[in-house]
């Protein structure tokens, strides 16, 4: 708007001048003055009917309070290059509803593609969606401008915070897996009494378990993996339920305490499982942790899976959903920071606690 | 010397009359040889692996060998082995396929893990040593070494440890199909591979190499090449960042790639256009990046478009 004012306040002076003194040239740059704003008008609309706008995002993983490059790639397959464009990206947390928007300015090249980015933060974990609302472009007077088609959505997984909970886990619960003897099939574990396989030594493998009377016979180095017991092991519910009453509510404690205390069951040598309640399938579902890396798969699953606002009685949705699967103990961790074992409410978490005094199990 | 009468520029244009719609994997390649270094190449079956290697082998009269890995490989085919003969009563050496210039290893990752080691020695040593008989390789010694991604049941891949040894790992990839069909015209009347003439031999590319190593490169390359390199030791979805091996091998491949465009010192944007070739293979990414399957081009690039780069003023 001040660009126009300052347009037709130019025009007007000119054209009174050049009447007032009776001066051709004067006329001249009038006739300039108003010839000249219509045709790079023009020429701006054929530039924005060629050009095209997607978002831009290079990684599509990031950590919380860590900038992310984020932007806009523009596309201009005219020959003109376009002096000032501003480019709007929406951002909303799937986890919370508010979206944010990010402005910011650029120029974009000729017959080619420019890339604008800015950095943005986030301090809530989740899944962000970002796209572009807009992005509009002046004309070389900055006069008039012009919308340009955009399309295209992307992702960003905002990785929740990563530490370890102090777990105590009691002799009775831990007896429970020693004592199994069933073991698994398919996957190796720690239990000396029972012989998994035999194989070719791998980079990596421990000295102790070279099997000499193997290696002497095939005349290379053969180690053995010990069995894995399934007896009962710890089961984790991560209830992302969000009362309808509440506010703006932060899921993030709810997972990174989750995921804390199943490190802590890692770390103990514990084989947790951790299942939650799928709102988008409408389906219980779980995963076995057996490492770290487990942990990040968790994290990205339920991020798909969202939060949903009803009450659901999940240690019951288990059971229904996965008869099969016992459990020597069952935790569960709300959105409010609660927990609860078997179905009895424990306390409340918090994470110096958990870091410091831990939970006992 | 002019860009066009070098010996490297004519050898690109011979090859890419048997490998064609591919001039940047030549380029490629070519850059990675005068930079004294191996090659890797990632690929499914069928793109023109060997094609490419043949055609270099020609253009650049290099005596050269191929192994096709399989299980039952042993090391001792690789570097050579000591046979008794009876006439004399002795052992003599038996040459391996490393005793060339350039060994096309195919399908390297189809072989035990003691031969690949065997390989993968052998070229960081540049020599063999059998019965405690040390036999030098013959120079120049490059190794295109070939793996196949797909159908990897039963293969060892080469661990991410050994890739450093690998000045660049690359995919060809299917070429685009107006050019598929001329290769395909091309393969029905001749041999594309008859169409390429030698334009140099072992001795000039040894000269050449050394020549690269003149090429001049200001501090201020080598401090934008130290911050990308760093930048990847703190990057929170990369295990293991770029070593010091890796440095190194970014700063001869920008300065044969500096040679190639007819300069004798290098730009920063050479470093731009190497740094992904050299290093992607090089870093070791993280559970978080590999759960949210990032690859590692797609952060060196973002590193990359982070990384201010040095600006170029003409005096």
């Amino acid at each position: 708007m001040k660009n126009k004012l300052l347009y037709f306040g130019l025009l007007v002076v000119t054209l009174y001048l050049a009447i007032l003194y009776d001066s051709p040239m004067l006329l001249g740059f009038g006739l300039m003055e108003m010839v000249l704003p219509v045709i790079s008008g023009i020429l701006m609309l054929w530039t924005a009917a060629h050009m095209k706008a997607q978002i831009y995002l290079p990684i599509g993983v990031a950590e919380k309070e860590q900038p992310v490059n984020v932007g806009v790639r523009i596309e201009n397959k005219s020959r003109i290059p376009v002096s000032r464009l501003e480019a709007k990206i929406k951002i909303q947390n799937r986890f919370y509803q508010p979206e944010k928007e990010v402005i910011f300015q650029g120029m974009a090249d000729g017959r080619g593609t420019t890339r604008l980015t800015t950095a943005i933060t986030s301090s809530q974990c989740g899944l962000v969606a970002l796209w572009v609302e807009q992005v509009k472009i002046w004309d070389l007077f900055h006069l008039f401008g012009k919308r340009i088609e955009t399309d295209g959505k992307e992702e960003l997984s905002v990785l929740p915070e990563y530490y370890e909970a102090l777990l105590e886990i009691t002799p009775q619960i831990r007896e429970q897996l020693i004592e199994s003897e069933e073991y698994d099939e398919k996957r190796p574990g720690d239990d000396p009494s029972q012989i998994f396989q035999i194989r070719e030594y791998r980079e990596g493998d421990r000295m102790q378990r070279i099997h000499w009377k193997a290696s002497a016979r095939t005349s290379q180095l053969m180690v053995k993996d010990y069995s894995m017991p399934i007896g009962l092991g710890a089961l984790l519910l991560f209830d992302l339920q969000v009362p309808e009453e509440s506010g703006a509510v932060f899921l993030d404690q709810a997972i990174e305490y989750g995921l804390a205390i199943l490190q802590g069951f890692l770390n103990q040598e514990y084989p947790p499982r951790a299942a939650w309640y799928n709102c988008r399938t409408q389906n219980m579902e779980q995963i076995e942790i057996r490492e770290t890396e487990d942990l990040y798969l968790l994290t990205s699953r339920l991020f798909q899976a969202g939060s949903y606002r009803e009450e659901i009685l999940l240690e019951e949705a288990y059971k229904h959903s996965y008869p099969q699967d016992g459990y020597s103990i069952c935790l569960r961790i709300t959105t409010d920071g609660q927990w609860w074992e078997d179905g009895i409410l424990k306390g409340e978490l918090t994470r110096t606690g958990l870091e410091t005094e831990g939970i006992s199990v | 010397m002019k860009q066009t009468e070098s010996p490297a520029i004519r050898a690109i244009q011979e090859i890419k009359k048997a490998v064609i719609g591919k001039d940047d994997c030549i380029i490629k390649v070519m850059t990675a040889i005068l930079a004294g270094g191996h090659i890797l190449i990632e690929d499914v079956p069928g793109v023109g692996k060997t094609t490419l290697a043949l055609a270099f082998s020609k253009a650049l009269h290099l005596e050269q060998n191929r192994i096709q890995f399989t299980p039952d490989v042993l090391p001792g085919d690789v570097t050579g082995f000591s046979l008794y003969q009876k006439a004399t009563g002795t052992f003599e050496y038996q040459p391996g396929a490393v005793m060339c210039n350039l060994l096309l290893a195919d399908e390297i990752n189809r072989t035990s893990p003691k031969t690949q080691a065997a390989l993968l020695e052998v070229m960081e040593e540049g020599k063999v040593t059998v019965d405690q008989i040390t036999h030098e390789l013959p120079k120049p010694f490059v190794v295109i070494a070939t793996q196949n991604p797909v159908g990897s049941a039963g293969t060892s891949m080469l661990p991410q440890s050994q890739l450093d040894r690998f000045m660049i790992c690359m995919h060809i990839g299917y070429p685009d199909m107006k050019y598929e069909l001329e290769i395909v015209k091309g393969k029905i009347t001749t041999d594309p591979l008859d169409l390429v003439e030698p334009v140099m031999n072992g001795a000039q590319l040894l000269r050449l190499q050394d020549e690269i190593h003149k090429i001049y490169i200001h501090d201020a390359v080598y401090q934008y090449i130290g911050k990308l390199v760093n930048a990847t030791r703190k990057h929170s979805l990369i295990e293991l960042g770029i070593s010091p091996r890796g440095t190194i091998a970014l700063a001869r491949m920008v300065q044969a790639l500096a040679y190639l465009r007819g300069r004798n010192y290098v730009l920063p944007v050479d470093v731009e256009e190497v740094f992904i070739d050299v290093e992607a293979h090089r870093i070791q990414l993280n559970g978080k990046a590999r759960v949210n399957r990032v690859t590692a081009e797609q952060i060196l690039k973002d590193i990359l478009e982070g990384t201010t780069k040095p600006s170029v003023v003409r005096k």
